[in-house]
């Protein structure tokens, strides 16, 4: 049960701004700033939390740190060999991911899963550059497709890409996160935004091979609510956004076991997550942007603490 | 309220509505499916295809077939009698004028019947502060009980009313009911007009009209056409001199071209039966009838013809006598033969009645040859004898006819010009020649037009003055008179203002010399085209004298002519009393009237009287369009006639137009609601979206 007083709901629900409203903002620049800078201001203690550049300790040097870190007057004192952390997590690359697999092209009634996902990775980009942070981008499909690697000035760059991003092709994540691994040559902050229509195996195995290269990932499932409550009433013939198949049903008829079955799959996904120590969240279009950021970022500070 | 539908075959059309049904049911989505991110987890299901036989987007079905049966509703032509009428409004006071067609057409297929049963329900049915009046119709308004509100008195009205056999006048009957509606009473007024609408009761000379305060309302009592032959005129053709036969050709008119049916006419002659035949399909199909029958020699006969058809008993009368031919003493010299030739050629072609000529020398003129004769012409004749002429001026007088070719003579100064015999005043030759242009309409020259004589020229004329009391039957182009008539004692004589021989005139060359000659000489004679047979109409006024003329009733003539009165029994036994030098009647009733001659033992005359040509019409209209043709007047300054339109309580013909209005708007919200749902099952929002 939630403890925030009654008026603060309201007051937050005020705030927020509806992704149609969003949607209607055509240049990314403005709307990260508009959501960031007008309605996540409040928090920026709170983002801090996250991607807090307070705290500082001295690490013991693990082969594949950079040597230019090492803290030699520590080394001088102890014979041991630490690097100054702080330093690189106050200016850490974050690098954002996103999909732009077709099946990100949907919506039911709004905006599109792919909109959305721009509309997040260019808040994220903004925040991370307004907290000096080196900023990177890359989409992918069935491949990776555009890659930005991170860099304290590449947040217009990345912000006029996201502008020019479509869905054009069917949707894989095992290869292009492959490839993604072997371009970060640095330790990042890898926002993973997807819709995830994946088997748990593959997204397992992507995810595993990030967290094995030493990436904080934060893994965003964005879904639209039809995929989330299959709203769908009346004899009706569906077809796969990648593949154009087509399937006759009667969504009254199958509906639980949809649900079932998509509700097994987030399940298993956070479960997934949650077994390599990497952030989840699960994103509705229907939801404002700035709420969701928000609730994310609250919830991770919280974790960090606890951490 | 009662309502019903003009046309309920359309029903049928409700078959229609399974249309959207089916299509409902058996129609496909379009092969583009709904748009759908991933069927990955759709794919692990087992589904159960779709309900292909459930009904889609049930909404849409009841707009169509909602919009499918009003339209269907529509074009059965649903009407609304009015509560009815006038009748059932109790809050204030109401003046209803029932008015019941009684026409001959009522009587067929239960009409009559259907008018009473619905006059008595509205009588029935009348508040306790309402008053009404009865009154029966057909060319006429009769006016049975004025405004009252004792249903008793209204009922036994009713009670007494009997189809008749007139025609139909619907606009005399309109303008009859605002006379019967008192002023003082206050309240609204009404007329109910109950009827088979016959649409020969509009085609009156007059346009029918109500004024605009009146409320109007129709009840339809005809179902539909009756079928069966209607005997619409017999015509009489000829007669055999020797077997004394006369000719007839029936006209069949309504069912007369359904060759399917097989009807019966039988010919009754003075109440025996002369003749029963089939009418053929030949017949049937040419619409009309030949048979022939025998007048008794002695009396006129009684012929009446009847059809029995499916649904309709029908009959015709006429009355036949045998017919005596025209007597012309033809007066002409040897100067005259070539124009006395062309004379008798002319005449010898007239039948019923024919003419017989006799040629006499002027010389040879006596008492007795006059005596047989019923018209004497004289021929461009010098008539010096003046015993001669005192015989002629004798026998017109008497009742004889005088007709004059004045060519050569006679001349000025001649002794016959100095008698009343000759019209006008003939004087010296003019020198300049004319064509007859100006034929004026008179009995005796009805058949005739300046046409069939206007090719003739006539080179030789002479002035001839028009006297005071004469009348001018045709002119020449210049004006001046070429036929003049004068009455003299019982007589009349008339001269012909140029000669018929080739000297004087081309007349006898052309093709209207014949008849203009005949019909000279039957006026004279006093005798009808056709004479012999009669047949009046019902609400046509009957000329007694022309009647007897044509059945040669001398003793009614010569009775009238002395002053006598006539009594005229009609065929349900009333008599009633003419008199004068021209006496006349107006039949109501269809059947076999007779005059007779007060005192005298002679057999009464018949006259035959039938139902109007127009009224045996009976092609009928719908409410709606009868009520389009009644103009109505609006109160105080005249203004624009508008068609009559239902009023509260009244016939409402318009039920059709708000179908068809609802209908439409039901159209329209389909044909959106359709678009909503487009060929790909996404709503238009989402295409929005894509689109975006």
């Amino acid at each position: 049960m939630s403890t925030t007083p009654q008026y603060m709901h309201e007051r937050q629900a005020l705030r927020f701004v509806d992704p149609q409203v969003l949607a209607r903002i055509d240049n990314l620049d403005l709307l990260a700033r508009w959501v960031v800078d007008g309605f996540i201001s409040g928090l920026h203690r709170t983002m801090h939390l996250g991607f807090s550049t307070d705290f500082a300790e001295h690490r013991a040097y693990t082969p594949g740190d950079d040597v230019r870190r090492l803290d030699w007057l520590v080394y001088a004192r102890t014979d041991r060999l630490y690097v100054k952390t702080f330093e690189a997590e106050t200016n850490a690359d974050v690098v954002t991911v996103i999909d732009v697999s077709r099946s990100m092209d949907f919506a039911s009634d709004g905006v599109t899963k792919l909109d959305y996902a721009k509309f997040l990775a260019a808040s994220i980009t903004h925040l991370g550059a307004r907290q000096r942070d080196r900023v990177g981008m890359a989409t992918f499909d069935d491949d990776l497709r555009g890659w930005i690697p991170p860099a304290a000035r590449h947040r217009d760059t990345i912000l006029r890409t996201l502008d020019n991003v479509s869905a054009s092709a069917a949707g894989e994540i095992e290869v292009p996160l492959e490839r993604l691994t072997s371009l970060l040559s640095r330790r990042s902050i890898v926002v993973l935004i997807s819709d995830f229509y994946a088997t748990p195996e593959d997204l397992g195995n992507s995810l595993g091979l990030l967290g094995a290269a030493g990436h904080d990932v934060i893994v965003v499932q964005i879904l639209d609510p039809l995929e989330l409550d299959f709203g769908l009433h009346g004899d009706d013939v569906l077809e796969d956004l990648e593949s154009g198949e087509r399937i006759a049903l009667d969504p009254d008829t199958i509906r639980s076991q949809y649900l079932e079955q998509i509700h097994a799959h987030t399940r298993s996904l956070e479960t997934l997550c949650s077994e390599r120590r990497i952030d989840y969240a699960c994103f509705n279009t229907a939801m404002p942007l700035d709420h969701a950021l928000f609730s994310y970022l609250s919830q991770r500070a919280r974790l960090a603490r606890r951490r | 309220m009662s309502f019903g539908f003009l046309n309920p075959l359309i029903f049928a059309g409700l078959a229609i509505l399974a249309v959207p049904i089916l299509i409902h049911l058996v129609a496909k989505r379009e092969a583009r499916g709904r748009a759908f991110p991933s069927l990955m987890f759709l794919r692990n299901i087992p589904i159960k295809r779709t309900r292909r036989r459930t009904l889609r987007d049930p909404l849409l079905l009841i707009l169509r077939a909602l919009a499918l049966t009003l339209l269907v509703l529509a074009f059965a032509g649903p009407y609304l009698l009015g509560d009815a009428t006038p009748a059932t409004e109790t809050a204030t006071t109401r003046q209803i004028v029932i008015a019941v067609d009684r026409s001959y057409s009522m009587r067929f297929d239960g009409r009559w019947e259907r008018a009473l049963a619905r006059a008595g329900a509205e009588i029935d049915r009348l508040p306790a502060n309402a008053r009404a009046a009865l009154v029966l119709f057909d060319d006429e308004p009769h006016t049975v009980t004025a405004l009252t509100g004792d249903k008793l008195h209204l009922r036994q009205a009713l009670a007494g009313a009997k189809a008749g056999h007139a025609g139909t006048d619907y606009a005399r009957i309109l303008a009859h009911v605002p006379r019967l509606f008192d002023a003082s009473l206050g309240g609204k007024q009404a007329v109910l007009l109950i009827s088979d609408l016959q649409l020969s009761g509009l085609q009156n000379d007059h346009t029918p009209r109500l004024a605009q305060p009146i409320e109007f309302a129709l009840v339809n009592v005809a179902r539909e056409q009756p079928g069966g032959t209607l005997l619409t005129n017999v015509r009489v053709l000829g007669s055999d001199a020797e077997s004394a036969r006369v000719n007839l050709v029936a006209n069949l008119g309504v069912g007369g071209l359904d060759v399917d049916r097989t009807e019966q006419l039988r010919v009754r002659v003075d109440s025996h039966v002369a003749e029963v035949r089939e009418i053929s399909a030949t017949e049937l199909a040419a619409g009309a009838v030949a048979l022939s029958v025998v007048p008794a020699r002695d009396h006129v006969s009684q012929v009446e013809l009847f059809v029995d058809g499916q649904t309709v008993a029908h009959s015709y009368r006429l009355t036949l006598a045998q017919v005596k031919p025209i007597k012309v003493m033809l007066l002409s010299s040897e100067d005259s033969a070539h124009s006395a030739i062309y004379l008798q050629q002319a005449l010898v072609l007239a039948t019923r009645p024919k003419i017989v000529v006799q040629r006499v020398a002027s010389a040879a003129l006596s008492d007795a040859a006059l005596a047989n004769a019923d018209v004497v012409i004289i021929d461009d004749v010098a008539m010096q004898d003046s015993g001669s002429i005192a015989r002629i001026e004798q026998f017109v007088n008497a009742g004889g006819g005088l007709l004059t070719i004045a060519g050569e003579h006679p001349r000025v100064g001649a002794p016959l010009l100095a008698t009343p015999l000759v019209p006008g005043t003939l004087g010296a030759e003019l020198a300049h020649g004319a064509r007859l242009t100006e034929i004026r309409a008179h009995p005796a020259l009805a058949d005739l037009s300046a046409e069939q004589l206007r090719n003739a020229p006539v080179w030789r004329r002479r002035t001839l003055r028009v006297d005071d009391g004469d009348v001018v039957l045709a002119r020449y182009g210049d004006g001046a008179a070429a036929l003049v008539e004068r009455r003299v004692g019982s007589g009349n004589t008339i001269v012909l203002n140029t000669g018929v021989s080739n000297q004087w005139s081309a007349l006898a060359l052309e093709p209207g010399f014949a008849p203009l000659t005949i019909a000279l000489v039957r006026h004279l004679a006093k005798r009808q085209s056709g004479a012999g047979a009669s047949a009046a109409s019902v609400g046509e006024t009957v000329d007694i004298v022309q009647q007897a003329a044509l059945l040669g009733a001398e003793s009614v003539l010569n009775h009238l002519a002395g002053g006598g009165g006539i009594l005229i029994e009609s065929p349900d036994g009333a008599i009633a009393k003419v008199t004068g030098p021209r006496p006349a009647f107006l039949p109501r009733e269809a059947g076999f009237y007779r005059l007779h001659i007060p005192g005298a033992a002679a057999a009464p005359v018949p006259l035959a009287v039938n139902v109007g040509v127009r009224e045996l019409q009976f092609e009928t209209l719908s409410p709606t369009q009868f009520s389009e043709r009644i103009a109505r007047l609006q109160p105080g300054p005249p203004a624009a006639d508008q068609p009559a339109q239902a009023t509260d309580g009244t016939l409402r013909s318009t039920p059709w137009w708000y179908l068809l209005a609802i209908a439409a708007v039901l159209l329209l919200i389909e044909g959106f609601y359709a678009a909503r749902l487009t060929p790909s099952g996404k709503s238009a929002r989402e295409q929005e979206l894509q689109a975006a």
